[in-house]
């Protein structure tokens, strides 16, 4: 059984991470995923420092399953290669800067016009309207422009920083151009109409942040003054950024019922988190460990000088009870009693992991320069469609003369393509 | 003009956060969503940042664009009313465990065989096989279990005033739930791509993925590299880590020593990071070695770095390494953000400024976007939050609708369903549908 999008022909002229991992999703599902890498190959083959010539670990995550042809776009035969491939195509994603596909003849305007039908997804920076329209967009730039960072608040030499764990506003991009291309594909499949698509970094570092959006809504809240009148003030007095953070922490709300219920403790012998996000579940806790919360009670003030002294006090006790048994012994208690928790573990040992591998989400391919490597695989499971891991990673170039064999070139026009330095591969 | 999605029908029988979060996504793509709560609502009506006893900031941001029918799906009644709504429905969510799902009749099996090409969507916590497989999920738990809290290690604790709780165990990331918001992702994208399957073959089905899942799935660059067994980090968690766990150390301690063995990633302390200048912070984001250099030329660094052959993992190499980060945070301290951020854009450095949310929220570049709506919440007064993710040239989606009071369509969605207002009105005495 073949992916729900078999038969779909994907031209990816995207690079780096965001573009990248919706190509993999897409593969995942079923389709053809071309990478058009120009002569350079995509700058990321050496993201993260590469182990063989064009070929980095990082790379590899976001460019499984694709097939990779080397075109230089700046040549006329090269531009005239990549237009035939449209033309075959069903969907096309960049994610370069706004003035960069026409430039390379790739915009939507050129490619809507060789093939009608043609899905074309621009993933930008930050949207293509207002003062930041032509600007780069990378995770910790987007991290940055959208509050993440100041949000999140950890200080690393005198600086806040970037969440580090993984680009998580690239792969919310990559994610949502997934999403867009099916819907599109559906529609088209309607109405017959193709249609052009965009997203950015700053949409979905948004979206990501909703909840806390909703809570900034203006005027009467703390923080919101505080941005308002104090912000100003104390970043014209030159006030350290370290010291501006702790007053910024200040102003935001105390999440006492949380700092029990939904956060990561000290065992007699390891970490684990427990997460009760509501009042049942929290009640359950209170059971399993053995104290009484009487912020439960209807009317209880939660703001109060004294409550938020029992709040402390009561944390105390908690952790102190929760440090006396092993993790094993919490985890059966908590588990038993209906209340989520689970071991805080390293990422290291993820792809050995019992869950993972018995959910299928650990895969094992051969890799041309880096021999046989574990990767995520498929992130759902289909009960008609089996989304599958299909291709490695490909080597840079690796597939050129056979897509532009399938794009109707003779051996005589490829040999003459490659010769030129049109094509590469 | 309406959404790619217009005259598709989508119920949602989850609750929370992951799955919620694809219904806002698929209504901005002009579904029509049916939310289906209990008599007692979401339990998420109730969560962070309470308006009223069944309203709060958290629950409307991830409802809005829905309209909400109230039933008891323990009665007989309550689950043939579903039933009918199903019969004409494309598409159906639920995040509920297996047995859950059957003892409400809600499963796969009950309802296919109402809508044979129905899409069904269901989210678990850690897929239905495995050890964990009956585990109940929460995002806190995913990052904990994946590995995402210990890589990130941020172990300051929260600070209230002078008091300072929850030092020496890492933190999670409390900014955003990341894991749900990934999962709702990936359940709009199953939804359709099923829906393009459907339309090419008349075929409905069921599709599963899971919060563990598109935990692991946006750690892919982390995993990629903790394979390369026998890595350093690799070897600890296999060998160190159970005999310091035993030896009793705390956690912090064993962090230290993960942290040991964590390379340090080439360039990364430079050129992708953030900097105090003279006045505010700023971030360099520089990926790619000819960005790197030109960051280098504008600062006036000189990066031996780059030469051919350079091994970075000398002891010198690392020492270099540290130098060179003091002198770019020093060279970068002499000027402000503002001058800073021009010489950047004119070299073309991709950088930005430091923004609270706060800022972000009104600033022109997010306006301009029309990525913040507004909306007036009739409990909550005005909320903001992020509109559709997309912008389309044929189906430009509008994002319509406000989260909805529990219960506020049943009236409205039974009697499009055929049910006359005497019926409606018993099922509301019965207890079966509440009528708000």
């Amino acid at each position: 059984m073949t992916g729900p999008l078999d038969g779909v022909r994907v031209v990816e002229f995207s690079e780096i991470i965001a573009g990248p991992v919706s190509g993999v999703m897409l593969s995942d599902l079923g389709a053809d995923v071309i990478k058009v890498e120009p002569p350079w190959g995509d700058p990321w083959r050496d993201g993260g420092g590469p182990f063989a010539e064009h070929e980095s670990r990082p790379f590899i995550a976001v460019n499984r399953g694709k097939r990779s042809i080397q075109l230089d776009l700046t040549k006329d035969g090269g531009r005239e290669a990549a237009h035939r491939l449209v033309k075959i195509a069903d969907i096309v994603i960049t994610n370069h800067r706004p003035d960069v596909p026409a430039k390379l003849g790739i915009d939507y305007d050129t490619l809507s016009a060789i093939n009608p039908r043609i899905i074309y997804c621009e993933a930008s920076a930050y949207g293509l309207e207002g003062p930041y329209a032509g600007g780069p967009g990378y995770d910790v730039l987007a991290q940055a422009f959208s509050g993440i960072i100041l949000s999140e608040g950890i200080m690393w030499r005198g600086v806040p920083r970037m969440i580090r764990t993984t680009p998580f506003v690239d792969f919310a991009t990559g994610y949502a151009i997934v999403q867009s291309v099916c819907a599109a594909l559906y529609y088209r499949e309607k109405s017959g109409r193709g249609q052009k698509i965009g997203t950015s970094l700053l949409a979905n570092a948004m979206m990501f942040q909703s909840g806390q959006l909703a809570r900034t809504s203006g005027g009467t809240t703390r923080p919101q003054q505080w941005h308002d009148e104090d912000l100003p003030m104390l970043q014209a007095a030159g006030v350290a950024s370290s010291e501006i953070n702790d007053l910024y922490f200040e102003t935001r709300s105390f999440p006492s019922a949380l700092l029990i219920y939904y956060r990561p403790y000290h065992t007699a012998d390891g970490l684990i988190a427990v997460a009760c996000l509501s009042e049942p579940l929290r009640k359950r806790m209170c059971e399993c460990v053995g104290f009484e919360d009487r912020r439960f009670e209807p009317g209880y003030d939660l703001e109060a000088p004294e409550s938020i002294e029992f709040a402390d006090h009561l944390l105390e006790k908690v952790e102190g009870l929760i440090a006396e048994k092993s993790s094993e012994d919490w985890l059966r208690i908590f588990h038993e009693a209906g209340v989520p928790a689970m071991p805080v573990q390293y990422v290291d040992g993820l792809l050995d992991n019992e869950q993972a591998i018995a959910n299928g989400l650990v895969i094992e391919q051969e890799h041309h320069a880096g021999g046989k490597m574990k990767l995520v695989g498929p992130l759902s499971n289909w009960s008609e469609n089996t989304p599958e891991a299909k291709l490695p990673s490909p080597a840079l170039g690796q597939h050129t003369a056979e897509i532009l064999a399938e794009a109707g070139y003779s051996a005589a026009e490829i040999a003459s393509l490659l010769e030129s330095g049109a094509a590469l591969g | 003009m309406a959404g790619p999605l217009q005259g598709i029908r989508v119920i949602e029988f989850s609750q929370i956060i992951a799955g919620p979060v694809s219904g806002v996504l698929l209504s901005d793509l002009g579904a029509d969503i049916i939310k289906i709560e209990p008599p007692w609502g979401d339990p998420w009506r109730a969560g962070i940042a309470p308006l009223s006893e069944s309203e709060s900031k958290g629950f409307i941001t991830v409802n809005r664009g829905k309209r909400s029918v109230c039933l008891d799906l323990n009665s007989e009644e309550g689950q043939s009313i579903v039933h009918r709504l199903v019969s004409k429905t494309d598409v159906v969510t639920v995040n509920n465990r297996a047995d859950v799902l059957d003892a409400l009749k809600i499963d796969y099996e009950t309802l296919r065989k109402i809508r044979p090409d129905l899409v069904y969507s269901e989210i678990t916590a850690f897929g239905r096989e495995g050890p964990f497989a009956g585990n109940p999920g929460y995002d806190l738990l995913m990052q904990g279990l994946t590995g995402i809290m210990a890589a990130e290690g941020n172990m300051d604790g929260y600070r209230y005033g002078d008091q300072k709780l929850n030092e020496g165990v890492p933190r999670y990331l409390s900014v955003m739930p990341m894991v749900d918001y990934a999962t709702g992702y990936s359940v709009v994208q199953s939804v359709c791509a099923a829906l393009f399957h459907r339309e090419r073959t008349g075929q409905g089905q069921k599709i599963e993925t899971s919060l563990f899942a598109n935990a692991l799935t946006i750690q892919g660059l982390s995993l990629t590299q903790v394979e390369n067994a026998p890595s350093p980090t690799f070897d600890f968690v296999q060998n160190d880590l159970p005999l310091l766990r035993e030896a009793g150390l705390t956690y912090r301690e064993i962090d230290a020593i993960y942290r040991e063995r964590r390379p340090t990633p080439f360039g990364a302390f430079i050129y992708y990071r953030s900097y105090q200048t003279a006045d505010l912070v700023i971030t360099l984001g520089c990926l790619s070695e000819p960005l790197r250099k030109r960051a280098a030329d504008c600062l006036g660094i000189e990066d031996i770095r780059f030469d051919e052959g350079y091994d970075p993992t000398t002891e010198e190499s690392i020492e270099f390494a540290f130098t060179l980060a003091r002198k770019a945070e020093a060279m970068i301290k002499e000027k402000t953000a503002e001058e800073w951020l021009r010489i950047f854009d004119a070299a073309g450095v991709p950088a930005a400024p430091l923004l609270y949310i706060e800022e972000m929220i009104d600033h022109p570049q997010s306006k301009a976007t029309g990525m913040i709506i507004e909306q007036q919440h009739p409990v909550g007064g005005r909320v903001r939050y992020a509109g559709p993710l997309s912008k389309w040239t044929e189906t430009q989606p509008e994002p319509v609708r406000i989260s909805p009071a529990r219960g506020e369509h049943t009236r409205e969605v039974l009697s499009e369903a055929g049910y006359s207002d005497a019926e409606i009105e018993a099922f509301h005495q019965a207890g079966s549908a509440k009528t708000g």
